[in-house]
């Protein structure tokens, strides 16, 4: 029983996961290019 | 909560150490740039001025497109390159791109596996290579970043020498950012070659980058 309620709570934290370095790493690369343009 | 933890603690683990190392990173170039600033005569920035600086985004962006090049290049040549004896090559007789039915696609799919891998065409061929397609993708995009600060601090210290400004695409061919970029790849190429030597005859006990320790050395493709 324990292991039915924790299993979509684990399907989310994977994908928690997932985003959490895919959005952060796009954002880092994006706010790089736009200071490096910026000062252009 | 805490075996929600317990099975993301590798990305858990990663990401935090990432953070302080960043943060270290930050401090500790903020204050060797000021140091640089008035050894010329100039004047010290606050640290917020640095964190948006193009000194600090270059050195950022020419490890972390380095990095996704091992990793790109490293997944991208174990499809058809070999090592004898290392866990991290395949099986001697695995080289390639294998069959459907040994990666589980189309009507070799299983009941648990993703729709994508399931319905053929091009979402299959898409899905089939989409690591290897969003590692390429965070290359381009950190080695582009990297290009366009490395640009900006180039063209300052050439104004600062009282000389011309060059444009990006002459900065793409200058010496000043290809040693920015191969000071990174050679230490990555090093270290992915040597580790994939060295798995051949040392062992790390309880780790799946390495063979178990009972394995013999001649054992390709056996993880621990």
């Amino acid at each position: 029983v324990a292991g039915f309620h924790q299993a979509p709570l684990a399907g989310l934290a994977m994908r928690v996961v997932f985003l959490v370095y895919l959005i952060g790493v796009i954002c880092g690369i994006t706010y790089v290019s736009v200071i490096g343009l910026a000062h252009h | 909560m805490r075996r929600l933890v317990r099975e993301q603690s590798l990305t858990l683990f990663f990401g935090l150490i990432f953070l302080a190392a960043l943060a270290g990173q930050a401090i500790a170039g903020h204050i060797a740039y000021n140091q640089e600033q008035t050894a010329h005569g100039g004047s010290a920035v606050s640290l917020g001025r640095y964190l948006t600086s193009s000194d600090f985004g270059e050195a950022v962006m020419e490890n972390w497109q380095s990095e996704y090049l091992q990793f790109m290049l490293f997944m991208l040549a174990t499809v058809w390159l070999l090592q004898r004896g290392s866990p991290e090559s395949k099986e001697l007789d695995q080289a390639g791109r294998e069959s459907k039915a040994d990666q589980k696609l189309e009507y070799a799919a299983e009941e648990d596996s993703p729709a994508w891998a399931r319905t053929g065409g091009v979402r299959t061929a898409l899905y089939s290579n989409s690591l290897l397609i969003l590692m390429t993708l965070i290359f381009v995009g950190s080695w582009f970043a990297q290009s366009v600060t490395g640009w900006t601090e180039f063209n300052q210290t050439q104004r600062d020498h009282h000389e011309a400004a060059i444009s990006w695409l002459s900065y793409l061919g200058s010496a000043d950012f290809w040693e920015h970029t191969l000071e990174n790849w050679q230490s990555e190429f090093l270290a992915v070659g040597s580790f994939a030597a060295f798995t051949i005859f040392l062992r790390q006990r309880g780790s799946p980058e390495s063979k178990p320790v009972g394995a013999p050395d001649e054992a390709t493709g056996v993880e621990g």
